[in-house]
C-alpha cells in the first residue's frame, strides 16, 4: 500500500530509425478536410475544417442528417473519427467503439471491452471517455481501466493491447490517445488519489512502451536534462537544472504527487516536439506542501522519439485552488507583437490566464486574463512569468480555518478540458469558457475509506456583477492577449469549439442546443433545435459524397452534469460544480447520441 | 455477496433527476434495514458482516423488529450516490440502501444524523523498540536524536499525522501512503497489519479505531497504540454519524432515537473492537488504558 516503487523506472528508448511512414499516412489524411482523423482534426489542433459548403449565409438551414445513440447514459466527451466512408464513435464507460458505414449508416463493427467494473468508483468525474485516435489502419481506444487498445480499422479486431497503468492504485484514463509519428500518446488520470502524472509514448506496431516521463520526482523518472531541458526564468530560457522537481517537495511527497495527463496533446512534426499540460499537485493540503510543487501545472514540450523534456513553464506554483493545467495547447504561426515570426502555442488555462508561449524555444510571449472575473491573481510578472496571488484569495495564507470568498474562476477554472478552436484566416481562437466564481472554505470535515480528516468543500456560483450566466463563448487574440468579442450563455460551455474556412465557429451548449457563430462579427447566426442531452462532446466536420456535415456528440455528464448524472441535490456536491448547474435538470436526461447536421439537397 | 457483482450494476443505472419522496418507506414496510456499507473495511465494515457498524445495524435491525440487508460498494469518492442515492435495480422498491452506518457529521450529499462516538487518530509502533514509555506524539521527541532520526512514520495526506510530522520538520523521514486505493482488496488498516507488522515503517499514524483494532488483531508483533493530542491548527479527533438521504426526516428521527436509547450498547460494541474514545474531559480510553489529555484546544469536529 505504500507507494514505494510502484514503476519501474523506464530507461530512455532508443530513437527509431525509420518512422515517418505513419506520420506521412497520417498528415494526408489531416491534409483533406473531408476526413476529420484526429481527435483534433490535426496535429497542431486547430479544430478547422476547410470545408466551406456551409457558410454564413446558408447555415440556418442546417436540418438533421442522420443520428445514432451508443446506447450509454453517462457523459460523453469528445467526437467521432472519419476516415473515408467510415465514422468511427465511442461511449462512456464502458468504451465502446462503433465503425459507421458512412453511405447507409449501419454499423460495420463494434468493439465492447470486457472492462474491470471496479474502475467505475475510482473515477471521480463520471466515466467520460475523450475519443479515439487513427493511424496505420489502426483505431486506438484508450480504456478507463487504463487498457490501451489497438484495434484494425477495417475489421474491429483487436490488433495488441498494453496496460498502461493500474486501476488498484486509483489510475484510470478519460484522455482520448493521440499518434503523433510512429507513436501512441496516453497520459493518466487520478489525481484524487494521488496517482504521479505521467506522460507515455507506445509503438503504433506492437504496443511495446517506448519512453515514460513522469510529471514530477527524480531527473531521469521525469526524463529531464538539467542541462538541456530548459525553464522560462528572469525573463529568458535558462537550463531547469538538478533536481528541479524534488527541490520543491518535502521529503517522499512527490511520489503521490498529482500532475495527472488527461487533456489533449499536439505535435510539431518539424520539431519533432510533442506539448500537453498537467495537473494539480495532488491529495496533500495546500499547508503540506510548501513551495512550488514542480512540475504541477506546467506546460510540456517533449522529443517525440525519446520524450526528453525540451522545455517545461510552470503556470501555478503551488496551486491552492484545485486549478489544473490540463487543458490543450494548439499550435499556431505568425508574427508575435514585435512582428517577429514564430512558431507558437497558446494555452487556456483553468486558472484564468491564456498563454502564448514561443514552441520552438518555451518563452513565455503573453498571459492575460481571457476573462475579466479571474481575480485569485492580478496579472502574471513577465519577468518570472509567476502568477501575482492577491493574498484575500489565497486559501493558504488565509489559514485552515478562514473562508475565502469569491474566488474566481471556481476550481473548475475558466476553462475546462473542452477544447478551443483555431481560426487560422483571423488568427484568432473561439474559445468555451465557465464564467462561475467559488466560496473555498477549508475546513469542512471528509470521510474516505474509513478515515475522517479536515478537508476543502467548494461553493460555486455564477460570476458576480456580470451577466448572470455561468459562461461565455469567446474570440481571442492570442498575439494581443485580448478578447475580441464574447457571447454570454447562461450556463457554462463545456462543449469544444469547431471554427470553419467559411467563417463559422461551431459549439454546444449544456442546455442542448448546436450553434454557429459568425466569427467575424461575433453573432450567432443558428442556434439548433433541441437536441436529445446536453452537449459534453465537440464538434466536428467532414464529407461525405459532396456533402458537408457537421457532427456532434451530445450526452450530458462529466463533472458539470454530474448532478444530471447521478442524482446529486446538495449545493456543495460533487467537488463542488453542482450548485449552479442544478436548473439543468430542465433541459433534459442523460444519454449518448451523434447528433449529425448537413443542408438539405 | 460479490462486490464485482454490485460495480456492475452501478454502470447501468439511470439519472434521478427528481427523487421520489418517501421511497424509502417500501423496504421499511416490508420492515427490511438495508445498510450502505463498505464490504472490506475493518474494523467498520465487511462482506461478511462482521465489521463494529454491521454488529450496530444488526442491533438496530433487531430493535426496529426488522432484518438486516446490505448493499455494499466501497466507501470512496462518490459513496453516497452510489448507495443512498442509488436506484434500486428493480426500481419499484426505491434505493439500493437506506441507512449509511458512518458519515462525517455535514455529509457531503445525503444528510447526517446526531453522531454516536468520537475518536482520535492515533499512532502505532511495535513493542519492544524502545518506544515504550511514548505516551503522545511529542514525546517522540525526546529521544536520543540518534534514535529518532532513524524512525520512519507512516502517514496519510490531508491527516493530522502528517501535520504533526510536517510541522516537527520530519518530513524527510516520512512514507506516504495513499488515502484510498483503488483495489477492491485493498483497506487503510494495511498501514498497520501490512507495512507496520513488516517493519516498512516504524510509526504509524492511523485514525484510532483502524489503528485500534489492527493492533489488536496482530499477535505475533505486538503494538502500542496511543492517541494524538490536537493542538493549533492539528485536528486529531472527530465524530462519526450515520446519514440517510434528504428529505427523510422521519426516518433520521427514528434512526437517531435507536442511537440515543441504546447509546449504552452501541459503547459495548465500540469497545469490542478497542475503538479509542474521546471522553468530554478530552481523555482517550484505549481498551482499559486511559490517556490524559491537556484539554483540547481545537473543539472536536
Amino acid at each position: 500500500m505504500a507507494v514505494k516503487n510502484l514503476w519501474p523506472v523506464v530507461a530512455l528508448a532508443v530513437a527509431a530509425p525509420s518512422a515517418a511512414l505513419a506520420n506521412a499516412d497520417l498528415a494526408k489524411l489531416m491534409a483533406d478536410s473531408k476526413n476529420w482523423a484526429a481527435p483534433a482534426g490535426n496535429f497542431s489542433n486547430h479544430r478547422h475544417t476547410k470545408l466551406t459548403q456551409i457558410n454564413k449565409s446558408n447555415v440556418n438551414k442546417l436540418q438533421v442528417a442522420w443520428t445514432f445513440s451508443t446506447g450509454v447514459l453517462r457523459g460523453h466527451e469528445g467526437g467521432p473519427l472519419v476516415i473515408g466512408d467510415t465514422l468511427y464513435v465511442h461511449s462512456a464507460f464502458p468504451n465502446k467503439v462503433f465503425a459507421i458505414n458512412l453511405a447507409d449508416q449501419t454499423i460495420k463493427w463494434k468493439y465492447e471491452p470486457k472492462q474491470d467494473p471496479s474502475v467505475i468508483p475510482v473515477m471521480c468525474c463520471d466515466t467520460v471517455n475523450r475519443g479515439l485516435a487513427y493511424g496505420e489502419g489502426k483505431i486506438l481506444l484508450q480504456q478507463a481501466d487504463t487498457t490501451l487498445v489497438a484495434l484494425d480499422a477495417k475489421s474491429g479486431k483487436l490488433v495488441w493491447s498494453v496496460k498502461n497503468g493500474d486501476p488498484k492504485v486509483g489510475q484510470t484514463n478519460t484522455n482520448a490517445p493521440h499518434v503523433f509519428k510512429d507513436k501512441v500518446f496516453t497520459g493518466i488520470s487520478g489525481g484524487e488519489f494521488g496517482v504521479r502524472g505521467w506522460m507515455a509514448a507506445y509503438n503504433l506496431k506492437d504496443g511495446k512502451l517506448a519512453w515514460k516521463g513522469y510529471s514530477m520526482g527524480p531527473d531521469s523518472d521525469m526524463l529531464m536534462d538539467p542541462n538541456s531541458s530548459m525553464t522560462f526564468t528572469d525573463g529568458k530560457m535558462a537550463p531547469v537544472g538538478k533536481d528541479s522537481s524534488l527541490k520543491t517537495w518535502q521529503g517522499d511527497q512527490w511520489k503521490i504527487g498529482g500532475g495527472t495527463t488527461w487533456g489533449w496533446f499536439s505535435y510539431d512534426p518539424e520539431l519533432n516536439a510533442m506539448y500537453y499540460g498537467n495537473g494539480n499537485p495532488s491529495t496533500w493540503n495546500p499547508k503540506q506542501r510548501p513551495g512550488d510543487n514542480k512540475w504541477s501545472m506546467s506546460l510540456w514540450s517533449r522529443d517525440v522519439d525519446t520524450g526528453k523534456v525540451n522545455w517545461v513553464y510552470q503556470m501555478t506554483p503551488h496551486d491552492e485552488w484545485d486549478f489544473d493545467g490540463v487543458n490543450e495547447v494548439p499550435l499556431f504561426e505568425g508574427k508575435d507583437k514585435n512582428g517577429k515570426d514564430r512558431k507558437m502555442l497558446a494555452h487556456f488555462d483553468r486558472n484564468g490566464f491564456a498563454y502564448t508561449l514561443d514552441r520552438k524555444t518555451g518563452e513565455l510571449l503573453v498571459a492575460e486574463k481571457f476573462d475579466p472575473a479571474v481575480n485569485w491573481a492580478t496579472h502574471v510578472d513577465m519577468k518570472t512569468g509567476r502568477p501575482q496571488v492577491v493574498a484575500k484569495y489565497s486559501t493558504h495564507q488565509n489559514g485552515e480555518d478562514v473562508n475565502s470568498k469569491g474566488i474566481c474562476p471556481a476550481a473548475l477554472g475558466t476553462k475546462d478540458q473542452q477544447p478551443a478552436a483555431y481560426d487560422p484566416n483571423s488568427g484568432l481562437f473561439l474559445v468555451p469558457t465557465n464564467h462561475v466564481c467559488m466560496d473555498y472554505e477549508p475546513f469542512r470535515v471528509e470521510y474516505t475509506a474509513g478515515q475522517p480528516y479536515v478537508g476543502a468543500t467548494l461553493a460555486m456560483f455564477p460570476a458576480p456583477n456580470s451577466h448572470g450566466g455561468m459562461g461565455n463563448f469567446i474570440a481571442w487574440d492570442p498575439i494581443k492577449g485580448k478578447i475580441v468579442w464574447s457571447i454570454p450563455e447562461k450556463f457554462s460551455v463545456w462543449s469544444g469549439a469547431m471554427t470553419t474556412a467559411s467563417g463559422l465557429a461551431f459549439y454546444g451548449t449544456l442546455d442542448a442546443r448546436l450553434k454557429a457563430v459568425d466569427i467575424k462579427a461575433g453573432k450567432v447566426l443558428w442556434t439548433s433545435p433541441k437536441l436529445p442531452s446536453g452537449v459534453i462532446g465537440n464538434v466536428h466536420s467532414w464529407e461525405f459524397g459532396g456533402k458537408q456535415y457537421v457532427g456532434i456528440l451530445t450526452g450530458i455528464g462529466g463533472w458539470a452534469g454530474i448532478g444530471l448524472a447521478a442524482g446529486l441535490e446538495k449545493d456543495s456536491d460533487g467537488l463542488g460544480a453542482v450548485g449552479g448547474y442544478k436548473e439543468l435538470a430542465k433541459y433534459g436526461d442523460l444519454g449518448g447520441t451523434l447528433m449529425v447536421f448537413a443542408l438539405a439537397n | 455477496m460479490k462486490i464485482t457483482k454490485l460495480y456492475f450494476a452501478g454502470a447501468a443505472v439511470a439519472a434521478v433527476l427528481a427523487a421520489p419522496l418517501a421511497q424509502a418507506a417500501t423496504a421499511q414496510e416490508k420492515g427490511i434495514l438495508r445498510v450502505c456499507a463498505d464490504p472490506n473495511s475493518m474494523p467498520f465494515s465487511n462482506a461478511k458482516a462482521e465489521g463494529l457498524e454491521n454488529r450496530i445495524a444488526q442491533l438496530m435491525a433487531e430493535d426496529f423488529g426488522w432484518k438486516a440487508d446490505y448493499f455494499f460498494f466501497p466507501q470512496r469518492m462518490a459513496f453516497f450516490r452510489n448507495t443512498l442515492r442509488k436506484k434500486a435495480e428493480n426500481g419499484e422498491d426505491g434505493y439500493a440502501c437506506d441507512l449509511a452506518t458512518s458519515s462525517a457529521p455535514e455529509a457531503e450529499g445525503a444528510v447526517a444524523t446526531k453522531t454516536y462516538y468520537t475518536s482520535t487518530w492515533t499512532m502505532v509502533f511495535r513493542s519492544g523498540m524502545g518506544l515504550d514509555d511514548v505516551r503522545q506524539p511529542d514525546d517522540l521527541l525526546k529521544l536520543p536524536k540518534d534514535q529518532l532520526e532513524k524512525l520512519r512514520f507512516g502517514v496519510f495526506p490531508a491527516s493530522p499525522g502528517a501535520d504533526w510530522v510536517f510541522g516537527n520538520g520530519l518530513v524527510n523521514q516520512m512514507v506516504p501512503f495513499q488515502q484510498m486505493l483503488g483495489d477492491p482488496n485493498s483497506y487503510p488498516g494495511q498501514i498497520v497489519d501490512v507495512s507496520l507488522v513488516k517493519g516498512d515503517i516504524d510509526v504509524a499514524f492511523v485514525w484510532g479505531p483502524i489503528g485500534s483494532y489492527h493492533a489488536m488483531q496482530s499477535k505475533e508483533v505486538k503494538l502500542r497504540v496511543v492517541p494524538m493530542v490536537p493542538s493549533g491548527e492539528i485536528v486529531t479527533d472527530f465524530s462519526i454519524a450515520m446519514a440517510v438521504r434528504y428529505r427523510e426526516p422521519e426516518w433520521k428521527a427514528k434512526v437517531e432515537d435507536f442511537l440515543v436509547r441504546r447509546k449504552v450498547d452501541i459503547e459495548k460494541i465500540l469497545a469490542e473492537y478497542g475503538v479509542p474514545l474521546v471522553g468530554k474531559d478530552g481523555m482517550v480510553s484505549i481498551g482499559s488504558e486511559r490517556f490524559e489529555r491537556p484539554k483540547s484546544s481545537v473543539a472536536t469536529r
